[in-house]
């Protein structure tokens, strides 16, 4: 699939919450249904925590070296802009 | 007494009712008082209740040693309540302190209930220590026997909210729960709850 | 507004004098006094006639079944499932009945008699534990003749009971004691005591946990009825009849089981009391604390009694969701080993070789040296079962900053496929509850008797009450109820997983079947093709179960840990097992926790320096250059993460040892002496928990249990590699027998009750009646 890759060892952890059961946790479920083996198989090494938690915002989460951090909502997203979001937090910490 | 003096001297000088002796109080009130157009000045006075209220005293026309009995005079304020500032709490144990808020477990040797049937507000435990003198617990903490009883979560939790006081509420688990027994199981032919102890 | 209640006179005026006080003073909370005022006059009238709710959570009610029968219960009616008994549709109406034999988890008795009540239209009174309700039945639980019979009945109780409540350790939470006062009869007629006296009957031995004076025992049979039905070891019985009657073991012999300390509790007089704590306290000067246990891998809720600055001991809490009203004797009576070992100073290696108490300025400062010395990818971490949360986020945090990503728990779990991203895989998903709804229950690889003493007394529940039908796969063990014993290997696993095994059919039929994995088996060797395997299978029983047109949510994997962190520290991303640790050969590691030795000096580079930070010093502290002393679970304001995934928080009955600190309070403290931008950046506990809330959400939602998904997920990752081979080794059991259970962790180890349990347990291997 389009937008899959291998993302670097710059990226040290991914963190995706998400709610098991409403509506704007949508797309973060549709992108787990579809793209998290492909990623994970591109990516066998890198931990890519999935935490469900019922009613919260869905947030993906990126972990650099040296514990720097950023975080973005991902309410009502769908799965290719998650994807995509993926691909820009791989290339490394920024102030968004 | 000096209530009625009040009303009733307010409504002499305005002729509505006559003179009326303080000791007849104590009597059995078979008389009831009329006012010129025969109205009942209970009832009258019940409206004069409802229009007086949120009224300072000086705008109905009451002195200070006035007696108040049936007039409320008091005015709601919108504020939260904060006993912080004269509650005579030192200020590290009301910023540094943390309450809990539960419905305290039954014991468990014995069958009964009713001790978990309140709410507590408990403190953080803090050190304590035997006191070589006699061996009693000795502890710097003013606080460490404080265990106060609600009724209900929400006057604990106003109580900690107006001492300032970080609360966490801990929900209690179900109260009990039916579960379906019968003497006749211990006795079954071919079910495992056939009883092998007497 | 105060509105005058009514015409009372003078109190009334007295009480309007005082409002009118508090008008001029200006309080303002008095809207919310006067709302207590009517709250306290309404409770006054209510404490007449009826009985107040308990203000706990959802009111008792029985399941409104379309054919409920109306019952009256000193007038007051409600309705019940058929079938329920007098005692529970009095307790639905909110009245209870006095009882010594019955117990809501046991089964019916009826010989205490004190249950008696009056029905209507019946002439002698009826034991209200064991009569079923019938339609329009009306019950009196207050009137004459129920009275009588209660004060005759406690009469009789009281005739053979010694007059021991001085000296008995029951004193004060005695069944007997307050049901006496409440329902028996002022005085005495006991005038036998000046001809044959009062029963003695010999106290038995039947272990170092419970201590047993059988003069007081009433013969309620709940010590024998738990054996039996909860227990699964039928070691006490009755001998003899009448006034003969004794209840024991008959022949000295242990009671075996590793729940035994519950009839302490169960025992409604002091009859059966606890050893270990013996006439060493009075119940009502102890301070009670609800906590956590941290044994297994459970969470069992505890209550920690404190008196001083010390544990006096600890009991359970009702948990429907957990652990019923039960604990382990592990958890119960490991309360002396954290008195003793315990690490109270921080210490550094000095230039002998031995470690020399230091103060903690020079502690953190000295070890900041050593690791400021060393690049991030030449560190690592290493953290025990008994950790808790907020310990393992700052330690997260710290090494992170620092540049290291190797931060490993000592228990291993399968890392690869999905491996701890998908919480699916890690937790028991069923959760403890989906026990008692399964039909078929498939063990693999674990102990669970010993592994979660409280879990496999619900599958006992379920295995009796619910004809739950329990299969095993793994070395062979006696887990007190039959089971179908499949095999000791990975091999049946592949085979069932593949359709291959002869019961394979009798697994496809199952309407909600349940696999537990326990922990031990993914340790060594064959755990990554154990994991794999279940997956593989639990999904093919899911898909069989939806092609069955079962649309339930029910989730087939669950994997059972034996430790109390290993899903927090999953849950947070630490990786499963030393393998890294041991590939990269650190310069510096840091310990926390971790005394199972799963880690050697020889793992380690040459030179490297150990820092150890825990609460007793056991293996980890042996091999450390630097030692920190942490707190333990009853000592800190902790969150622990059970198997199921359900964050507790467990709260502090005692205040750390000597110079001892909670582990996150130290962690914090040395972020500021190390190197970097590596401060934590948070003070309080509040503000750690807010750190916790954005690495998992979930570990700030106390008493939930948060479902997982993506089953299906995890099962292509393992399916598309290669599916791991397997050497067809047995499963070991690393608990077989019960001296194994008692002494796992560093607590444990530590306590001489659990030194005198094992050696009471080999003892009784021992002699010609076994265990």
């Amino acid at each position: 699939m389009a937008g899959i890759r291998a993302l670097g060892a710059g990226l040290k952890e991914l963190r995706i919450h998400m709610c098991q059961k409403s509506p704007s946790s949508q797309g973060a479920r549709d992108f787990m249904e579809s793209f998290y083996v492909p990623l994970k198989q591109r990516n066998p090494e890198l931990p890519i925590l999935v935490r469900e938690c019922s009613e919260i915002e869905p947030r993906l989460w990126a972990r650099y070296g040296y514990g720097a951090e950023t975080s973005v909502p991902l309410s009502n997203m769908n799965k290719e802009s998650i994807m995509q979001k993926i691909n820009e937090f791989a290339s490394g910490p920024r102030m968004r | 007494m000096a209530l009625r003096n009040g009303i009733t001297s307010m409504l002499r000088q305005a002729a509505i009712v006559k003179q009326h002796c303080p000791a007849s109080r104590l009597s059995t009130t078979t008389t009831m008082h009329l006012d010129a157009n025969n109205n009942d000045l209970a009832t009258l006075n019940k409206t004069r209740l409802d229009t007086t209220e949120g009224k300072s005293l000086n705008e109905i026309g009451l002195g200070p040693m006035d007696r108040t009995k049936d007039f409320d005079t008091r005015i709601e304020l919108d504020v939260q309540d904060d006993l912080t500032s004269f509650n005579g709490v030192p200020k590290e144990h009301t910023k540094g302190r943390t309450v809990r808020i539960y419905v305290p477990a039954r014991n468990q040797m014995q069958s009964a209930t009713n001790n978990s049937h309140l709410w507590k507000l408990d403190f953080d435990v803090r050190e304590r220590w035997e006191n070589p003198l006699i061996g009693w617990a000795s502890t710097g903490d003013p606080l460490s026997n404080m265990q106060l009883n609600f009724k209900s979560k929400e006057s604990a939790i106003a109580f900690a909210q107006k001492n300032g006081w970080e609360f966490v509420v801990e929900e209690p688990q179900p109260a009990w729960q039916y579960k379906h027994k019968s003497y006749g199981y211990n006795f079954s032919w071919n079910k495992r709850t056939r009883v092998s102890t007497k | 507004m105060f509105h005058p209640g009514g015409v009372h006179g003078a109190r009334h005026i007295a009480q309007s004098l005082h409002h009118v006080k508090n008008a001029i003073r200006g309080t303002c909370s008095s809207k919310l006094l006067m709302q207590q005022k009517a709250a306290a006059a309404v409770a006054v009238e209510s404490k007449k006639g009826t009985v107040t709710p308990p203000p706990t959570g959802p009111a008792p009610t029985a399941p409104a079944a379309p054919n409920s029968v109306e019952v009256y219960i000193d007038d007051k009616m409600v309705m019940v499932e058929p079938g329920t008994t007098v005692l529970q549709a009095a307790a639905l109406a909110g009245v209870e009945i006095p009882r010594f034999c019955y117990h809501d988890r046991l089964s019916i008795a009826g010989n205490c008699r004190m249950c008696l009540v009056e029905v209507e239209k019946s002439v002698k009174p009826v034991a209200s534990c064991a009569m079923p309700v019938m339609k329009g039945m009306r019950v009196k639980t207050n009137s004459p003749m129920t009275r009588k019979a209660r004060e005759g009945v406690m009469e009789f109780l009281l005739m053979n009971h010694p007059l021991d409540c001085p000296i008995c350790d029951q004193g004060g939470e005695c069944d007997l004691q307050d049901q006496s006062m409440m329902f028996g009869s002022d005085r005495s007629r006991f005038t036998d005591i000046k001809f044959d006296g009062k029963r003695a009957v010999e106290d038995k031995n039947i272990g170092p946990l419970i201590k047993t004076i059988m003069n007081r025992c009433i013969h309620c049979t709940r010590c024998i009825r738990f054996g039996s039905e909860v227990a699964g070891v039928d070691d006490l019985g009755t001998t003899g009849r009448g006034n003969e009657m004794q209840v024991g073991t008959y022949v000295e012999k242990l009671f075996a089981s590793e729940l035994s300390g519950n009839v302490i509790d169960l025992c409604p007089v002091g009859a059966l009391t606890s050893k270990p704590y013996a006439f060493t306290y009075r119940p009502w000067e102890l301070r009670k604390h609800e906590s956590v246990d941290v044994m297994d891998g459970l969470g069992s809720a505890i209550l920690v009694n404190s008196r001083g600055g010390e544990i006096i001991r600890i009991l359970p809490r009702v948990h429907e969701g957990i652990n019923e009203e039960w604990i382990s004797d592990k958890t119960r009576f490991v309360y002396d080993g954290l008195k003793r070992q315990r690490l109270t100073q921080p210490m550094l290696k000095n230039s002998q070789g031995l470690l020399e108490p230091v103060d903690w300025e020079d502690a953190l400062s000295g070890i900041a040296a050593r690791i400021n010395r060393v690049p991030g990818q030449e560190m690592a971490a290493l953290v025990g079962g008994l950790c808790d949360v907020e310990a393992l986020t700052a330690l997260k945090d710290l090494m992170n900053r620092l540049g290291c990503e190797t931060l490993c728990t000592e228990e291993s779990f399968p890392m690869n496929a999905a491996g701890t991203d998908l919480r699916s895989n890690y937790l028991l998903n069923t959760k403890i509850t989906g026990v008692e709804e399964a039909d078929l229950v498939l063990l693999i690889g674990t102990n669970i008797r010993f592994e979660a003493p409280v879990l496999n007394a619900r599958i006992r529940k379920a295995y009796l009450h619910n004809n739950l039908r329990i299969a095993s796969i793994g070395e062979r063990v006696d887990l007190r109820y039959e089971t179908d014993f499949l095999g000791d290997s990975v091999h049946v696993l592949a085979q069932l997983a593949d359709g291959d095994h002869k019961y394979s059919e009798i697994l496809s039929k199952a309407k909600k079947p349940m696999i537990i994995v326990g922990s031990s088996s993914l340790q060594h060797g064959d755990g990554t093709a154990v994991l794999a395997n279940a997956i593989v299978l639990a999904d093919s029983l899911r898909s069989k179960m939806s092609s069955n047109g079962d649309e339930s949510d029910w989730k087939v994997l669950n994997v059972l840990h034996r430790h109390a962190n290993q899903v927090g520290a999953l849950d947070l991303g630490y990786k499963a097992g030393p393998s890294a640790i041991k590939q990269m050969q650190p310069k510096v590691l840091f310990m926390m926790g971790a005394d199972d030795g799963v880690v050697q000096r020889r793992d380690l580079a040459g030179d490297a320096f150990v820092i150890y930070q825990g609460h007793h010093g056991d293996k980890g502290a042996e091999m450390a250059d630097a030692v920190l002393p942490g707190a333990a679970y009853t000592e800190k304001y902790a969150t622990y993460v059970n198997t199921e995934g359900r964050a507790q928080r467990g709260n502090v009955a005692v205040t750390p040892p000597g110079m001892a600190r909670e582990d996150w309070k130290i962690l914090r403290a040395l972020s500021e002496f190390v190197r970097g931008s590596s401060v934590l950046p948070y003070d309080s506990l509040d503000e750690v928990r807010k750190r916790l809330a954005e690495i998992a959400p979930h570990l700030t939602r106390y008493g939930q249990v948060e479902d997982a998904n993506y089953f299906r997920q995890s099962k292509d990752l393992v399916w598309n590699a290669a599916r791991p081979g397997h050497s067809g080794q047995t499963l070991p059991a690393q608990q077989r027998e019960l001296e194994d259970f008692y002494m796992t962790n560093t607590i444990s180890r530590a306590s001489r009750t659990m030194a005198k349990c094992v050696t009471a347990a080999r003892h009784q291997k021992s002699t010609r009646y076994g265990l």
